[in-house]
């Protein structure tokens, strides 16, 4: 049997083969190979399908946002807890200690030692500022509250430095909110004072 | 024709939604007034206060009030609409430590579109100016800066966020500082006025 006639028709025939392709001529497919049919709309770009809505846009958007913003706030927590603990083992030993004394009796003052509920006295030189940070003009029921948010941290035994540090952090930021939010009140009433003030000297005619 | 503006207004919408985020963010911080410029009578005042809380510091101290107490719940209730508190306040023991180019500068800052001067307050006898500016956020009020200047004091006071004036003025009483009954202080004020002449 010659294969290459089998194969591709060269080569010699063979009788047999020659036989069985004459009778089964009459079966033989004669029209031409029709086109390879084609869906009438080729499927789109996935990305331009996604945004044909504007529901979809803006679901994305916000799925999009929401990562984003879990993803900033987690890496600048972790950079403000390694910051934070970098600060404290650097010096740990003085604020540990510091930590024990508040946590077995009373605080001593961040600032300078003023009477409480007193009035900053004007001869007195204060400054404050967030990095500084000394508290001053704080009742003594600031104090307590202020000294008992930082107990419920330290008094902890598995409290960290960096924990204790952001305690102490609260505690300052806490006494400052109010020392500002004092300070504006106390404008304010000043101002509707003298408003009431003028409003009462004003002749009635 | 319609689809490019569809696909337009699509984008524009898109854009807006990342913006808005963004924009709010830059809406306060334009609505803070730099102060830098006044940081150098610092050296030259007898008492200085400078506060400035805002962000993660705002949040850390709002998280560090206790909801048992009242006063304090009432701070925190105050405080959760606010973006920042800046207070600089200067006590001089002489006149003449700051100059109106100072104040000009905080004034120019307050000139710009979106706030208001809600009151402006004169008095000679006591050499105090007093001016609050206020901003609106909608229908509420967005921002508070009160202005004060004397003799041998300067001062100011601002508030970021959705404020509520007249809790804030009630907390007056709260924080240590006895409240002011100021009708009654106004009223014995006068009747002292009135004696006066007679003896």
């Amino acid at each position: 049997m010659n294969e290459d006639y089998l194969w591709d028709k060269t080569g010699e025939p063979d009788p047999e083969v020659e036989r069985l392709e004459q009778k089964l001529s009459s079966l033989r497919f004669k029209r031409p190979a029709e086109p390879l049919p084609l869906p009438a709309a080729a499927p789109r770009n996935l990305f331009r399908l996604s945004f044909q809505q504007p529901a979809l846009a803006a679901a994305a958007a916000l799925v999009f946002l929401l990562l984003a913003g879990g993803l900033w706030l987690g890496l600048s927590r972790r950079a403000a807890s390694t910051a934070d603990q970098n600060a404290a083992a650097t010096g740990t030993a003085p604020e540990e200690k510091q930590a024990e004394q508040e946590a077995s009796g009373p605080r001593p003052p961040l600032g300078p030692e003023l009477p409480p509920n007193a009035v900053e006295p004007r001869d007195e030189r204060v400054k404050m500022s967030v990095s500084q940070a000394p508290v001053i003009n704080r009742g003594p029921r600031v104090q307590r509250h202020a000294s008992a948010a930082v107990r419920q941290l330290v008094v902890r035994r598995n409290a960290t430095p960096g924990q204790e540090k952001l305690a102490r952090r609260g505690e300052e930021a806490k006494a400052q909110l109010i020392k500002a939010l004092h300070i504006a009140s106390d404008k304010l009433n000043e101002v509707q004072k003298k408003i009431q003030e003028s409003q009462e000297q004003r002749p009635i005619s | 024709m319609k689809l490019a503006i569809n696909k337009s207004l699509r984008v524009a919408a898109l854009l807006l939604l990342l913006a808005a985020p963004t924009a709010l963010t830059t809406r306060a911080q334009d609505l803070r007034l730099q102060l830098d410029n006044l940081d150098r009578l610092e050296a030259k005042a007898a008492e200085s206060v400078n506060v400035t809380l805002d962000g993660s510091i705002l949040r850390l101290a709002v998280g560090f009030l206790e909801d048992k107490d009242p006063e304090e719940r009432a701070i925190k209730e105050l405080v959760l609409g606010l973006k920042g508190i800046y207070v600089k306040v200067f006590e001089f023991d002489k006149e003449g430590e700051y100059t109106a180019a100072d104040v000009e500068t905080v004034r120019q800052q307050l000139r710009a579109p979106g706030w208001s001067r809600m009151v402006g307050l004169k008095s000679r006898k006591e050499g105090e100016n007093m001016e609050v500016y206020t901003t609106m956020a909608g229908a509420q009020m967005g921002g508070l800066t009160v202005l004060t200047t004397g003799d041998k004091q300067l001062g100011v006071i601002q508030i970021i966020g959705t404020i509520d004036l007249e809790k804030l003025i009630r907390l007056g009483g709260k924080l240590g500082i006895p409240q002011i009954n100021i009708t009654r202080e106004a009223k014995e004020a006068i009747k002292e006025s009135k004696k006066a002449p007679k003896e």
